[in-house]
């Protein structure tokens, strides 16, 4: 799978720090973010999961099951091996 | 690019040209409500339901506009027309490259940035489009207003909003799609160089298109039904409520409605009109003798399975309404996982309990060809369709409704088993899941009602006169002697083997046309209990019907036909030999 990192929309003021972010799995229920790096899977823009987004992680499932996050309106599961590739900033005041 | 090369070269992909047929496309995410539109716009009913991948094969309706007729394709939802990941969204890809006279993009009011995304990939084939702005109601309740003059003039397509469901603005729809298909060619689109730029521009045209008025709700709602607690709990109630609604109202259904019209008013009058008619004895016992066909031939498809099957896609079609089924396959997924399979997986499950043919075509919608055939052969090998559901109850419940559970029980194991050797056999990886859960809704009283009556109507054109037709002959074969030929003829495998008696051979022989008749024949011979659970053993490994290995071969090969042909039959046999020994072993054991 090509995670090439879309570097486009890193700002200027932003710096290339990825150490400070987290990947998907990390996050707890009830924590937003926003997403920062997304795998190189077509379907995943399709489903709301571009950089810059806003996500709300709602739950995880049991035995390895998906993760489950909001985005917008829509609810989408993501299997935890996608998630682990999935890189978010956690939202300030969460 | 690829695509564009794509539709010059001759693949085996490529749908030929036939000009003198017009067809307009129906196109959108999974989802959209395509089929709504569709069956509002030529009047066809197809089967629509509230999750992702309702349409595996596209349905066909004809639609007139000014003088000239159209076919109208309802195609299978598709995300991303760059990316298509199933086999059903490969057939939607497939449609678009056989140059239609004219495309509707059905867009989701309460998604526009996915749908917009889709319709600029529709656009880049040079066809002329028309989008239809749908689910408007469902972007109202949440105070959304969506400027369609503004995307009109962005697109330079006509834009038409709709209430498919309601079919409001379909006045509209039809005299803009006139105008579509008679004005010709469109104007040349741009396609944007890159998917990342498409994105940054649909972003763009929404933040002008799209106004939130005061109170619009913008974050998520608590859906409990996703998380492990209380989800967990309710799905297991909900299964044991779902499960116990469609033995009870089948059994009440049959007890007290069809059973006594049957039984005590139609069956007494036909006797009598065959004895005051019909002199010659052979002619008579064909009629009304042992397998009667008059009377077997209607008392079985009607009378002992119709009820189930009412009863079955009551509860089936309120599940595929509400939206709930994605969200148990989401519960699911990690205990799936173990068995080789997805949570998506649930959907052909529960549709194989139903009828297998539909549970094998809904398959395509399973990402990847090992599911597939996992599915499939679960579905061929232990899940018994709602014609054999209702033989067992009928042959089992009056006995014990333990046994029932029992065959259920055993089924599941199998099930179980079946996933864990194939999931080592077929060594590839299991697919990622990665699925958007519909919103629940509220199933609507007039569109259950439809799809129950769609349904039955099905079970009666497809079930039951298959069913009648193999009566006739068992009959005819009976009253000939044929069947207990064949009885003998087999006699060691029945008797010998499965300890039933050699007339237990006409089951098995029927069997091979319908799932059920493998069942049904046993219910008034004279058996002991553990015969009568060594048939229903028997009869749920046994061939699944002829229709289903005719359509393992349309959608697998003839090869896996043949393969799970010979496997079930052997599966069958084996195992019902088993049980017939050890349940031989334990009434010894405890008289």
């Amino acid at each position: 799978m090509n995670t090439k990192l879309d570097t486009r929309t890193v700002t200027q003021n932003e710096s290339l720090d990825f150490a400070s972010y987290i990947n998907l799995n990390e996050l707890t229920p009830g924590q937003q973010c926003t997403v920062m790096k997304v795998p190189d899977i077509a379907i995943l823009p399709s489903l709301g999961l571009r950089i810059g987004k806003t996500l709300n992680m709602i739950t995880r499932s049991i035995i390895g099951g998906p993760i489950i996050v909001g985005i917008d309106h829509r609810t989408v599961a993501i299997d935890q091996n996608i998630a682990s590739e999935i890189l978010v900033k956690r939202l300030s005041g969460c | 690019m690829l695509k564009r090369f794509r539709r010059r070269c001759h693949g085996p992909n490529r749908i030929p040209h036939m000009p003198s047929q017009k067809t307009i496309l129906l196109m959108g995410l999974p989802n959209v409500g395509k089929s709504v539109v569709f069956s509002k716009l030529t009047g066809m009913d197809v089967m629509v339901s509230n999750y992702a991948g309702t349409t595996v094969e596209f349905a066909e309706g004809k639609l007139k506009l000014g003088d000239d007729q159209f076919i109208l394709k309802d195609v299978p939802g598709v995300y991303n027309i760059e990316a298509a990941r199933d086999e059903a969204e490969k057939v939607a890809v497939r449609m678009l490259q056989s140059k239609p006279s004219a495309v509707i993009c059905v867009l989701d009011a309460t998604n526009l940035e996915s749908s917009l995304h889709l319709l600029t990939q529709v656009l880049e084939y040079d066809l002329p489009v028309l989008a239809v702005l749908n689910k408007q109601d469902l972007a109202q309740k949440r105070n959304t207003d969506i400027n369609h003059d503004y995307l009109q003039s962005v697109f330079q397509i006509p834009i038409t909003p709709t209430v498919a469901t309601t079919g409001e603005g379909f006045q509209a729809l039809l005299k803009k799609l006139f105008d579509v298909v008679t004005a010709g060619k469109p104007r040349r689109h741009i396609p944007d160089k890159q998917d990342y730029d498409r994105w940054q521009n649909i972003e763009n045209i929404i933040a002008k298109a799209v106004r939130m008025r005061p109170g619009a709700d913008s974050g998520q709602k608590q859906d409990i039904l996703i998380k492990p607690w209380p989800g967990i709990p309710i799905a297991i109630a909900l299964m044991a409520v779902m499960f116990a609604t469609v033995i009870g109202l089948g059994m009440g259904l049959r007890q007290f409605v069809l059973l006594p019209f049957f039984r005590d008013l139609l069956f007494p009058q036909l006797e009598n009109l065959v004895n005051a008619f019909i002199e010659q004895p052979l002619l008579r016992n064909i009629l009304i003798g042992e397998y009667g066909f008059l009377i077997k031939g209607i008392e079985w498809p009607f009378s002992l399975v119709l009820p189930y099957v009412i009863s079955f896609y009551m509860v089936l079609s309120i599940l595929e309404d509400s939206g709930y089924l994605p969200r148990l396959g989401i519960l699911l997924d990690g205990v799936f996982a173990k068995i080789g399979l997805n949570g998506s997986c649930v959907i052909p499950l529960l549709l194989g309990y139903g009828c297998g043919i539909p549970a094998i075509m809904a398959t395509r919608t399973l990402p990847s060809r090992k599911l597939r055939i996992i599915i499939a052969q679960m579905v061929c090998f232990a899940v018994p369709c709602v014609s054999q559901t209702g033989a067992f109850i009928s042959l089992l419940a009056e006995r014990s409704i333990a046994a029932v559970i029992g065959i259920f029980l055993v089924s599941l194991a199998a099930m179980v088993l079946i996933g864990l050797v194939l999931d080592k056999v077929l060594k590839r990886p299991l697919p990622h899941t990665l699925v958007e859960l519909p919103q629940l809704l509220w199933p609507k009283p007039r569109t259950l009602f439809k799809k129950v009556l769609m349904r039955v109507r099905r079970f009666i054109v497809d079930g039951a006169v298959p069913m009648i037709i193999a009566v006739f002959f068992a009959s005819l074969l009976y009253e000939l002697g044929v069947l207990k030929a064949a009885g003998e003829f087999l006699s060691p495998v029945i008797s010998g083997w499965l300890n039933m008696p050699s007339e237990a051979a006409v089951p098995l022989i029927l069997g091979i046309v319908r799932r059920e008749l493998t069942v049904l024949p046993l219910i008034d011979m004279d058996l002991t209990s553990v015969q009568f659970f060594t048939g229903a053993i028997v009869a749920l490994f046994y061939v699944p019907c002829i229709a289903m290995i005719a359509s393992l071969a349309k959608e697998f090969s003839i090869k896996v036909a043949a393969a799970t042909l010979f496997a079930t039959t052997f599966a069958a046999l084996f195992l019902g030999g088993i049980v017939a020994r050890v349940g031989h072993y334990l009434v010894m054991l405890f008289s």
